[in-house]
């Protein structure tokens, strides 16, 4: 963890949290429950022992949280990681903390005989076979984490007899074995982690999964949201991404469009409140340049005009924005139509550039690219392109989104969140993978390459015949996920200040004022904790979203409600 | 063809539009809704930090024609705006050279302007973007958008002094949106010559600096160049065919060429900006230049009674170089160049001499923004000029009827 508020700040946080989390948990019990800590911003691992402590009112267990660093999260993402700081947290939450990257450092170097885990004081047994993972599962891993921490799209040429390579897959099989001595021996009730990719998350997900124990995937926006995969619930998919996609989407088909009627003008505030990028999701950007103000389609078409001029696209043709994501973030977690997302957008650019002249291409860089690749990615493709007419290539932090909103007519990515809010507004997006939302209804989904293909083709041939590739029914869901996401599934608590309090002093205090100053039964955190756990719900709820009469007493009782 | 959004929840307050005849002046206008590569001013419209910027205005126009005119600046802020927001991948950088602005609004390119600063004064250079917009052009649902930026194409190499990334640092002081009445489009005949400062203050001209409140006449081309604009309707007569301009060039005297650009001005009878100490520093400092002073004034240069008999003086040398423009004509040592901003195709120009001025012609048809610059072919001018530069500056702005020809401009100015 990262402390950005001043010593004196967080120790009078730890006291306070010390006397709060004591007195509203039940006693330890035999249970367990694994938390992770690996990421630096302590609102990350703030939401992991928030939700793992509501669990403890549940069910009288014990928290094992797992922290620690290395050099290559170090060189990759971390500023200033500090297990001392993880240590005392866990002792306010009453957890405990075991350091697995220091345990795997040890035993990868050591000689012979294995350094043992003592959690709680009990020896853990070795299992025999070390670790059970599949090989293939094991080796996805390790691509994904090597091209996560060294930054780059894809595997290198001849990464088989590279040293670092090995050096990563060493160190993944050790992670692997270590969460799957924790899962074995402590059999735990549950494990709650902030991310579920990489080697030293993905890893203790997929030991968790192979052995029955849900996972609670917290997520770092809002106030207090998390996903929660329960393995008996499962639809047999191979990711969790994948399982918590399908999961979500018959959620949401079943009990949000039921109810469409009544979140009607809840979805159209949300809406409302998103062009001027209010409560907007943590990692979009904020400005001025992230608003919309455009209201109709003649001033769009105004605005295009000039637009297409600047860009020296051809005003006839349609506009098609393809969103290169980090190419580096999170490889393979979900399902995805290509081998990657830079196969995808080699693919989708050298597609571009045959199709001629049918439509003018804009090619949108992620604006936090440079986080996530170090091999200049985009930059290579757009010198390589350069000389294809009606095609673009730019950061998209240099495409406001009035410019943005103003041209584009088809919208492409693989799980970027333009695909969520685009739609709302009635412009269709085209998704080569998938995402959260993507078994909602919203967007056009290519399974395979094939099919990606023809059906940028036929979108595009639409676009020509005048065709609406959206319907009304698409932008009403469209809207309705954004309420969903943004209000019904994050939970409002005194204990989860909202993301954009920041994590510095400030948050601290807020947070310690909370639990000194308000009683704490019945806090949304606890009831929402409890409602997901006891429902094995796929999500944390802000209310009842299966119960009519919860979401009618919800929203303003303004509007005549017919079902049916 | 393209997507139709839906921008529209049920939430969308009713937008605020700027009533006819309106001006807009300040970036907290609710009228100002859109902004893209501006920065929002509060005592002016504001400032376009990129090479190419846009603002977009609501109009409650109901159907009307409309005139749009707006005041542009480059000042010393522009300047430093230039550096500090240009990347610096850009070369050359010229913070301070002239601006080559172009003004695209409701998708056509409408106006341009030329600014540049005096390189003495330092005060601030000014223009005014003006167009006329059909009543179909500015839908009442719709926007007015101003587009500013630099020409794409290659310009000459007179124009190598010019910024790149022109817009950038731009104030725009003010925007004031006026309906055409009906008659305006026919045209009034007496307007149709202006003095060049008058030409300019209507958009029609653009020479780098628009003139001080009061000035009349003739303006100084600093660059060489100026601008054409289509000319405002209501400027224009229905029969004229063609659009005659009038320049004249005298030889810079010997003091011209060497003075400092204040006393240049204080020479010609102009203000000199910061106020008389100024010119008394800079007088001493011209000590050594007196005597060749004195030689062409032909008076001691006792400073009290120095403006007045510089300024007779000025009056003679004016008449001076009438000949100047024949004689390099004749020696074909003038060159003249127009290219037009939105094709980016040069122009050939239909160009005489007479009374010793260049009158040039265009046809009004063809005005679309159109840079001109004069000059002269340096090694055939070189025995006629020596090493005094030639001062170019627009007298005057005609129109012409078809088959009429450019006439001195005595008889023209009688005509009215």
């Amino acid at each position: 963890v990262r402390l950005l508020a001043s010593p004196t700040e967080y120790g009078e946080y730890l006291a306070a949290a010390e006397t709060y989390w004591r007195t509203n948990t039940l006693p330890v019990g035999p249970a367990w429950i694994i938390v992770e800590a690996l990421h630096q911003d302590i609102r990350v691992t703030l939401r992991n022992l928030t939700v793992a402590n509501s669990l403890r009112r549940l069910m009288s267990a014990r928290v094992l949280v797992v922290t620690g660093t290395d050099n290559d999260w170090f060189e990759a993402m971390w500023t200033r990681f500090d297990v001392n700081h993880v240590r005392r947290l866990c002792q306010a939450f009453g957890a405990e903390m075991l350091d697995v990257h220091e345990l795997v450092d040890s035993r990868l170097n050591a000689d012979g005989q294995q350094p043992a885990i003592f959690v709680g004081g009990v020896l853990l047994d070795e299992p025999p076979a070390g670790t059970s993972i599949d090989r293939a599962v094991l080796d996805a891993n390790v691509e994904a984490t090597f091209c996560r921490v060294k930054r780059m799209p894809r595997l290198p040429e001849g990464f088989a007899n590279d040293p670092e390579h090995a050096r990563v897959h060493r160190r993944s099989e050790e992670f692997s074995k270590v969460y799957e001595q924790l899962i074995v021996g402590l059999k735990p009730i549950a494990l709650v982690t902030s991310h579920v990719d990489y080697n030293q998350w993905g890893l203790a997900v997929e030991s968790a999964i192979r052995h029955g124990t849900p996972v609670i995937h917290t997520q770092q926006t809002g106030s207090l949201k998390a996903y929660a995969f329960f393995p008996d619930k499962t639809v047999g998919l191979p990711t969790l991404r994948a399982e918590m996609t399908q999961q979500i989407g018959a959620y949401f088909n079943h009990h949000v469009w039921r109810n469409r009627k009544t979140l009607r003008r809840s979805a159209e505030l949300v809406a409302w409140r998103s062009k001027a990028n209010l409560g907007r999701p943590s990692w979009w950007r904020g400005g001025a340049a992230a608003s919309a103000e455009l209201t109709n389609a003649v001033e769009r078409e105004q605005m295009r005009l000039h637009i297409l001029h600047r860009f020296g696209f051809d005003p006839a043709a349609p506009v098609v924005v393809v969103f290169n994501h980090a190419v580096s973030d999170a490889l393979g977690t979900n399902y995805e139509s290509f081998a990657g997302l830079a196969e995808w957008f080699e693919q989708t650019v050298q597609f571009a550039s045959l199709s001629g002249t049918k439509a003018n291409w804009l090619m949108l860089d992620h604006p936090s690219q440079r986080l996530y690749d170090t091999t200049g990615f985009f930059e290579g493709l757009k010198a390589a392109y350069a000389d294809v007419p009606r095609m673009a290539f730019l950061p998209s932090q240099k495409v406001p989104k009035n410019i943005l909103w103003s041209i584009i007519d088809l919208g492409v990515t693989v799980r970027g969140s333009v695909s969520n809010e685009l739609p709302a507004y009635g412009i269709p997006v085209i998704q080569a993978g998938w995402s959260e939302w993507s078994a909602c209804g919203l967007s056009l989904l290519a399974e395979d390459p094939d099919s990606y293909r023809a059906l940028l083709t036929a979108s595009i041939e639409g676009l020509y015949r005048g065709e609406a590739l959206i319907t009304d029914e698409q932008i009403e869901r469209a809207r309705l996920w954004l309420w969903f996401y943004r209000c019904g599934t994050d939970v409002v608590s005194p204990l989860v200040p909202t993301w954009h309090d920041g994590d510095r002093g400030p948050m601290l205090r807020s947070l310690r004022i909370s639990m000194r100053a308000v009683e704490s039964d019945g806090d949304p955190a606890y009831t929402a904790v409890a409602r997901m756990w006891d429902r094995k719900e796929p999500f944390l709820t802000r209310f009842d979203l299966t119960s009519d009469d919860a979401v009618s007493h919800a929203v303003p009782r303004m509007h005549v409600i017919r079902t049916g | 063809m393209s997507t139709k959004p839906r921008f529209t929840t049920d939430f969308d307050l009713p937008v605020t539009a700027l009533e006819l005849p309106g001006m807009v002046v300040s970036g907290r206008d609710p009228a100002v809704r859109i902004v893209d590569g501006f920065a929002r001013g509060i005592g002016i419209v504001g400032r376009f930090t990129a090479s190419t910027g846009m603002l977009a205005v609501k109009v409650e126009a109901h159907g009307a024609a409309v005139r749009v005119e707006t005041l542009v600046r480059l000042d010393a802020k522009a300047i430093q705006w230039w550096g500090r927001k240009v990347p610096a991948d850009v070369q050359p950088r010229i913070p301070e050279g002239a601006r080559l602005l172009l003004l695209h609004s409701q998708g056509a390119l409408r106006a341009a302007a030329l600014l540049s600063r005096r390189k003495w004064t330092r005060g601030p250079a000014r223009a005014w973007l003006s167009f006329d917009l059909a009543g179909d052009e500015l839908p009442d649902d719709g926007l007015l958008v101003f587009n500013l930026e630099e020409p794409v194409l290659d310009l000459p190499s007179w124009a190598d002094g010019f910024s790149r990334h022109a817009s950038v640092g731009i104030a725009v002081m003010r925007m004031q949106i006026t309906p055409l009445a009906p008659q305006a489009t026919a045209g009034r005949r007496s307007l149709s010559v202006l003095d060049a400062a008058s030409s300019e203050r209507s958009g029609m001209l653009s020479t780098g600096d628009l003139p001080a409140i009061d000035a009349t006449g003739t303006r100084p081309l600093p660059t060489g160049a100026f601008l054409l604009n289509p000319p405002p309707c209501g400027l224009r007569p229905q029969e004229a065919s063609s659009l005659v301009v009038q320049v004249e060039a005298h030889r810079a005297t010997r003091i011209q060429s060497t003075l400092p650009y204040p006393l240049v001005r204080l020479l010609e009878g102009g203000p000199v900006g910061r106020g008389r100490r100024r010119v008394r520093r800079l007088g001493k400092r011209l000590r050594p230049l007196r005597a060749a002073a004195a030689r062409e004034v032909r008076t001691e240069l006792k400073m009290p009674k120095v403006p007045a008999a510089i300024e007779k003086k000025i009056r003679t040398w004016r008449s001076e170089p009438k000949g100047i423009i024949a004689r390099l004509g004749k020696a074909e040592a003038l060159s003249v160049e127009a290219v037009w901003l939105d094709s980016g195709m040069s122009m050939p120009v239909d160009y005489d001499f007479v009374g010793g001025r260049l009158v040039l012609r265009f046809a009004v048809a063809h005005i679309g923004p159109i840079l001109v610059h004069v000059g002269v072919i340096a090694d055939r001018a070189a025995p006629l000029l020596g090493n005094r530069p030639l001062n170019w500056q627009v007298r005057e702005v005609r129109f012409a009827e078809a088959g009429k020809t450019g006439q001195p401009a005595g008889e023209v100015q009688g005509s009215p």
